[in-house]
């Protein structure tokens, strides 16, 4: 495998194959499947090799962002959720650079416009909570745990469950949302303007 | 001022002079910055005048000028002041003579620097007033005086519909109020007898009338709000157009009026209603407005205080377990009430200050001991242990180098003792390090001066005392780029010598001066008194400074005051005051993250999977065994900085638990 250029797709596909556990390291074929342990070790250093991959690849010009819309429009996302929360993973893979484990604040903010438009009823006053107070980068599992609070609550904060483990910034995010507008959750439609609704109503059960 | 002995007659000067006096007059009037004065042309005008001014007898021409600057502005006032006032009324009126003085006055300090010579020759020689007083003083007599109280009563009256509700923006009467400070002449007389004390008396009248309705018409609560509108309101009026020395008054004036005669019943029950609504905001409101009057705090406090003991006595009836519950809950209210929101003092300071005080206070062994006693049972309540411990650490450092001579050691172990007692062992380490090291000082010192003693080479001239503070146990200290003068280097040096010669186990260990915390006594002589000048080795060289204000610029120059007496022959000169409630929160929040994350790894290591809420409870629990309280916001922070650096990790199918990951396992 060397350097050229390499479509997205190609990088995507051994992204999965890595994840669902097909791994596949250069230069050593196969693995043993003789512990869980192993299993992760191996994975995740499928995963640094992959990334040194994908930072040494030659760019064609187009922004990450494009390539991942390209992306968007080939893969068919609808398939099922775990199929989303897979392609959702890999953009934060693909946002990060020079192997940081956290994304800035303004990759995360249009990579969210990017992928939760239509799936995230919140997003735009959640893009706009962020931008205004996060100072710091968006760790590997608040970029995660976003894609599962969008999930629960749907159109209003009801599946947000305070005692629950979110990450700070979305229990600073609800809390900023209560003080802003008492009432406004009870009434969806106050949020529907920034989603395709009927993706909403058919894509998505209850986890 | 003349230099060449050029003289100036009459017939030359007159007209230069009365050409620059139509011009200046011009400038103010029509206010073109392209008018100006060219700096030739000034200095040309200035000149003339200045030799006219102080030319010899019999040429002097003083009496002349100090005409001419007279006639300038009587002529002023009757041609230009007075009439544009005789028709106008009212609002209009008090606009026009705001207008007016602004201009009057730019034009006296125009002319008063341009006739300044006049000052030191004819004027002194006749005992006359000064230039600029003259100038002001035809504007008393002719203007002001007729126009003060027509002005005062027009004022009042507007204040008094703006109290009514009425919008009217006050901005633009600021220049009448300049015009009574300006005819104090320098002292603020006029501003105080003509506006201010009437002025004054009127708002108090208002608010007596006021105090009363508003007691009938509202409730306790609205009725605080309404203080504080009137105060809001009040303040704004002088800070839109009154002089700034009013605010403090007319705000004393209006809380005074209105809360020091407040029913002591209705106060009573009005606070008591707040507590157990826990109106928070209001009760913060109350505590502001009441903070301002003498003694208000303190009759808040008492009422406070038997509130609380009416419901100990009201526990006490009931059974133990019942008691105890009720108690830790006031406790916990209390906490939330007073800690968080209200004066930014927390019990922990408190009671670190009030050690401080005991151990200073300089009274007999047994009454220290029994106070030191009563206040440390209080330890179990002090709910941030690590603040707690932090201030005392510095207030022993404190105590330990400043007023060594009073410490007493025995008094300082019983307090740690105290605090390893309920906080365990690893809290007090350093405070017992900081105590050895202050024993071991003495002895240091001791050998020291022997030393200096025995060999002749090294004395010095003064005296020097070090201490060794082991820097791992001491607050950290700013150190700075000080340099020393000579001779200090030289001890220094002899110092660091003598150190190293000391016991092997010092060989390694690097001196380090901290010239911030050094003080130096010095002898001077100011006149034919010998003084002992205690101070900081940084006020070294700085005895006085210019110019004298008590903030310092970087421009500031300073000098010895050689006039200086003092009753007194010794004297401490004291170091500016330093603010480390900031610093310790620093110091104790970045300590409190390392415990936090400590605890969480030490839990999950043995646990190896845990649900987050159970780790938060265990955490909790195992934190508060060194009184340190933590909000589950923190505690999460730090579960979410340990999972980046993936010393755990969540679950992947349920996102409520944790996942403890092997060291072996983490991409190093």
């Amino acid at each position: 495998m060397d350097a050229s250029w390499i479509d997205i797709s190609e990088i995507y596909r051994r992204y999965c194959e890595i994840k669902s556990g097909h791994v596949c390291i250069i230069g050593e074929e196969g693995y043993r499947q003789d512990s869980d342990v192993q299993k992760a070790k191996l994975s995740r250093e499928a995963l640094t090799q992959l990334s040194k991959f994908v930072e040494s690849r030659v760019r064609t010009g187009a922004t990450i962002f494009e390539e991942l819309s390209m992306l968007m429009s080939r893969v068919d996302l609808m398939a099922d959720i775990s199929e989303f929360s897979r392609f959702y993973d890999f953009v934060f893979f693909m946002c990060r650079e020079n192997g940081q484990k956290n994304i800035s604040v303004s990759k995360a903010l249009t990579a969210w416009k990017l992928v939760l438009t239509g799936r995230f009823p919140l997003l735009h006053q959640w893009c706009d909570f962020v931008e205004k107070n996060q100072r710091y980068n968006i760790s590997e599992d608040t970029w995660l745990q976003v894609l599962a609070f969008s999930r629960y609550t749907r159109d209003n904060l009801e599946g947000y469950d305070r005692e629950g483990a979110w990450p700070v910034l979305i229990d600073d995010f609800v809390e900023y949302m209560s003080r802003i507008s008492g009432s406004c959750y009870d009434n969806s439609d106050c949020h529907c303007n920034c989603g395709d609704p009927e993706s909403q109503s058919c894509v998505f059960e209850d986890p | 001022m003349n230099p060449n002995n050029i003289t100036i007659s009459l017939r030359e000067g007159t007209p230069i002079v009365l050409e620059g006096i139509a011009r200046v007059i011009r400038i103010v009037e029509e206010g073109l910055e392209n008018n100006r004065f060219k700096l030739f042309e000034y200095n040309k005008l200035y000149s003339t005048i200045t030799i006219m001014a102080t030319q010899r007898q019999p040429n002097n021409l003083g009496g002349h000028l100090f005409k001419i600057y007279g006639d300038t502005f009587n002529d002023y006032i009757d041609s230009k002041v007075l009439p544009s006032l005789r028709d106008e009324h009212g609002n209009v009126k008090l606009t026009e003579l705001g207008k007016k003085w602004l201009e009057y006055e730019s034009i006296t300090e125009m002319l008063s620097s341009l006739f300044n010579y006049l000052d030191t020759g004819f004027i002194y020689l006749n005992k006359l007033p000064r230039v600029k007083d003259v100038a002001l003083g035809f504007f008393r007599d002719l203007v002001y005086k007729d126009v003060q109280s027509d002005s005062k009563i027009a004022l009042l009256t507007l204040i008094d519909k703006v109290r009514k509700g009425e919008d009217i923006n006050m901005t633009c009467y600021k220049d009448i109020i300049r015009m009574f400070v300006g005819m104090g002449m320098g002292d603020m007389s006029r501003y105080r007898e003509d506006f201010e004390i009437p002025m004054l008396n009127a708002t108090a009248e208002y608010y007596k009338s006021r105090a009363a309705k508003w007691l009938e018409d509202y409730s306790f609560v609205d009725y605080i709000h309404k203080v504080e509108g009137g105060l809001r309101l009040e303040t704004d009026l002088v800070l839109q157009f009154m002089h700034a020395s009013t605010k403090e008054k007319i705000a004393e004036m209006v809380l005074h009026l209105l809360l020091k005669d407040h029913p002591e019943q209705l106060l009573k029950v009005g606070i008591l209603d707040l507590v157990q609504g826990e109106k928070v905001e209001d009760l913060c409101t109350l505590y502001t407005l009441y903070q301002r009057i003498p003694e208000g705090l303190e009759h808040m406090a008492c009422i406070f205080k038997q509130h609380i003991m009416d419901q100990g006595a009201a526990f006490a009836a009931q059974d133990e377990e019942a008691i105890e519950n009720q108690v830790l809950a006031v406790r916990e209210a209390f906490l939330a009430f007073f800690e968080k929101r209200f004066s930014g003092k927390s019990c922990a300071s408190l009671l670190a200050e009030f050690l401080d005080n005991t151990l200073k206070s300089g009274e007999n062994d047994d009454a220290i001991y029994g106070t030191l006693e009563k206040a440390l049972n209080l330890l179990p309540y002090v709910s941030d242990g690590d603040f707690f411990v932090e201030y005392c650490r510095r207030k022993l450092a404190r105590r330990l180098l400043f007023s060594e001579e009073s410490t007493n050691d025995d008094h300082e172990k019983y307090i740690i003792e105290k605090i390893r007692h309920e906080f365990g062992n690893a809290v007090v380490c350093r405070m017992v390090q900081m105590v050895a090291d202050s024993t071991l000082n003495r002895d240091l010192r001791m050998k020291f001066q022997t030393r200096l003693m025995e060999d002749a080479d090294h004395y010095l001239g003064f005296e020097l005392r070090a201490s060794i503070l082991n820097s791992g146990s001491w607050p950290a200290f700013e150190s700075s780029d000080f340099q020393p003068p000579q001779e200090m280097v030289r001890a220094m040096q002899i110092y660091k010598n003598f150190y190293n010669e000391q016991a092997l186990i010092h060989r390694d260990r690097k001196l380090t001066w901290l010239h911030s915390l050094g003080r130096c006594t010095i002898s001077a002589i100011f006149g034919s008194k010998k003084y002992d000048l205690d101070m900081s080795t940084y006020q070294y060289r700085l005895l006085i400074k210019e110019p004298s204000t008590k903030k310092i610029d970087e421009n500031d120059r300073f000098k010895c005051n050689s006039e200086f007496r003092h009753g007194a022959s010794k004297i401490k000169i004291p170091s500016p005051p330093i603010t480390e409630r900031r610093e310790i929160l620093q110091v104790v929040e970045a300590d409190r993250k390392f415990a936090i994350r400590s605890t969480i790894m030490t839990i999950m290591k043995k646990k190896e999977v845990v649900s987050f809420n159970d780790l938060f409870v265990e955490c909790g629990r195992h934190l508060s065994k060194f009184g340190i309280k933590v909000d589950r916001k923190s505690m999460k922070r730090q579960v979410e900085d340990l999972m980046e650096r993936k010393y755990i990790e969540r679950d992947k199918l349920n996102k409520e638990e944790l996942r403890y990951l092997p060291s072996d396992e983490t991409d190093k």
